[in-house]
């Protein structure tokens, strides 16, 4: 049997336009120093690092995890870097998930960045010519696609900005803060890539997020209650080919089914308590509902617009603002698995879900074509 | 102070300062895609067809990554310049270094004639942005010969096709764009 993974430290830094404060060896350590203070270790307890930043031409910087090594106390450890552009928070989290449970090492630092602010991602996304379209205006047509499929209402999409803008209120990280957020402020933002508008949309961030997580033993000893991995499951898909449906994606339905299948999820709507969702553009959030298998297909805006995915609601989304609220690219997926962790553990703060068990945290990258999942729990597996 | 007066502007110390650099590179374009981009510049558009599937794919890739076996130039054949939008988006264009775009364009995906997969991102032209409909049939307004230059990685169709306009025929049926949102 593979050995059990407890997540016992958590750290994130405070999230912003520009961290002109820290360089990216700064941003880092103050992420891996939250994370190695809340499971009360030093940088030397660490057996091995994995590192994850989205693609490096968005820095400019090539293979930033050589120079960083000595920074995140690697000298003369074993240091791993992963590469899934926007889902790499999350597979990131996932392959220092199995070293612990290969039993190849015991603590691992696992930490993921992005300093968007030292560079420029639409310049990088478009190798430089004129005419790139960004993220947003790549990603526009699927969510157009989705609106006339499943006919939802245009508000549907304002509901989700409003939600995760006043979500992020209650989290000290978060980036983008709006508090006189409302539905008509996003309706009359200005339309970037029809259908989205730029209350709808991510911010760009600087930022980083770093776990500890130890094996069983490990678990057993930590200062602060672990949440242990249930699941993690991740599948990827070419970018185009014909069949391929962006809306809603099989690599992403193959990787939730996996992974609720390991955590013995049955009913995902029922079954689990809190999910953070990779959603740098409001309409993902009803496309992924339906995507994960949390609402039919063409019903996942109907949660959304009844209020089951806010705070009080019954399966509440991005509790924590979100990629909507925070968008260090890289490090984006690794935040939505250490909120998942922080909610089961009981210590998301003033946006914890009052007695939540069961996390889901969720990122995709790529041209919707990279999935990266994990479940955890407050109990071991 | 005016916008036209940086020098009495006092924004505080120095914390960036944007530094363009110039690197010069050799991108060793793949056969597939250098004999693609040939046929572009001659006036064709031209795919591979799987010869296990029979899926035609544009711009070809080497292989089908359906059946994951290899295709070939034996498996070349020539697509129609003109073919039906199936989505798109009308962008209001980022500024970011080398952007020469200003006003707000439409970019769409065109499932051409012969093809069983679109091309994305393509330039709509002559075509009022709010008359943009899935089913629209369009053709290609080709570059001039010596302006078109196929994308070196293999990706899209280059500079070789200025965009697409609309062909006055009727809209295509919503069965044959319907499964094709890219």
């Amino acid at each position: 049997m593979a050995e059990r993974c407890a997540i016992v430290g958590i750290g994130q830094t405070h999230h912003r336009k520009v961290r002109e404060d820290v360089s990216f060896a700064g941003l880092l350590r103050e992420a891996g120093q939250r994370a190695l203070d809340d499971a009360e270790m030093t940088w030397r307890d660490i057996d091995a690092v994995v590192i994850g930043t989205a693609p490096d031409s968005f820095e400019g910087v090539m293979m930033p995890e050589l120079y960083l090594a000595d920074a995140l106390g690697c000298a003369g450890k074993p240091i791993m870097r992963v590469h899934t552009a926007g889902s790499v928070g999350g597979s990131t989290a996932i392959v220092a998930s199995h070293l612990i449970q290969s039993g190849i090492r015991k603590r691992v630092l696992t930490i993921a960045f992005e300093k968007q602010s030292e560079g420029d991602t639409t310049w990088g996304l478009s190798g430089g010519r004129s005419g790139g379209v960004g993220a947003g205006g790549y990603f526009a047509p699927h969510l157009r696609a989705y609106i006339a499929r499943s006919k939802a209402p245009e508000y549907v999409g304002w509901m989700v900005a409003v939600k995760d803008r006043l979500n992020a209120l209650k989290n000290p990280y978060a980036h983008l803060k709006v508090p006189d957020i409302t539905l008509e402020k996003v309706r009359d933002s200005p339309m970037v890539w029809e259908p989205v508008r730029r209350l709808e949309s991510c911010p760009a961030s600087d930022g980083a997020c770093a776990m500890v997580l130890t094996d069983e033993a490990g678990g057993d000893r930590a200062p602060h209650k672990p949440a242990w991995v249930h699941g993690t499951a991740i599948r990827s898909e070419l970018g185009q080919f014909p069949g391929r449906d962006p809306v809603n994606p099989k690599g992403g339905q193959d990787c939730a089914a996996d992974v609720f299948a390991q955590a013995g999820i049955t009913n995902p709507r029922k079954d689990v308590d809190v999910v953070e969702m990779y959603v740098p553009f409001s309409w993902y959030e009803p496309m992924w509902l339906e995507n994960l298998g949390f609402a039919e297909e063409g019903g996942g805006w109907k949660l959304t617009e009844d209020g089951v995915t806010e705070i009080g609601g019954d399966l509440p989304v991005n509790c924590s603002g979100g990629v909507l609220s925070s968008n260090p690219i890289g490090a984006s997926g690794m935040l939505r698995f250490a909120e998942a962790a922080l909610q089961v553990r009981g210590q998301a703060g003033e946006h914890q879900v009052d007695g939540a068990r069961t996390g889901v945290g969720h990122a995709y990258g790529g041209a919707s074509q990279f999935f990266a999942m994990w479940v955890v729990r407050d109990t071991k597996p | 102070m005016t916008d036209t007066d940086p020098q009495v502007a006092d924004d505080g110390p120095v914390r960036f300062m944007p530094q363009l650099i110039s690197l010069d590179y050799t991108v060793r374009t793949n056969p597939v895609a250098a004999a693609f981009g040939e046929a572009l510049a001659d006036g064709r558009i031209t795919g591979h067809r799987c010869p296990s599937c029979s899926l035609v794919f544009v711009p070809p890739k080497g292989f089908c990554p359906i059946c994951t076996i290899e295709t070939t130039s034996a498996d070349e054949v020539v697509i129609e310049d003109r073919g039906m939008v199936t989505a798109w988006t009308v962008l209001t264009p980022i500024q970011y270094h080398g952007q020469q775009e200003r006003k707000d364009y439409a970019l769409a995906s065109i499932l051409l004639v012969g093809a069983d997969g679109t091309v994305g991102q393509q330039r709509l032209i002559d075509i009022p942005l709010d008359e943009i409909r899935p089913g629209l049939m369009v053709e290609a307004v080709w570059a001039a010969p010596e302006d078109r230059v196929a994308d070196d990685r293999g990706y899209g169709l280059g500079t070789a096709i200025d965009g697409w306009k609309a062909t006055g025929e009727p809209d295509a049926p919503a069965s044959e764009y319907e499964g094709h949102t890219l």
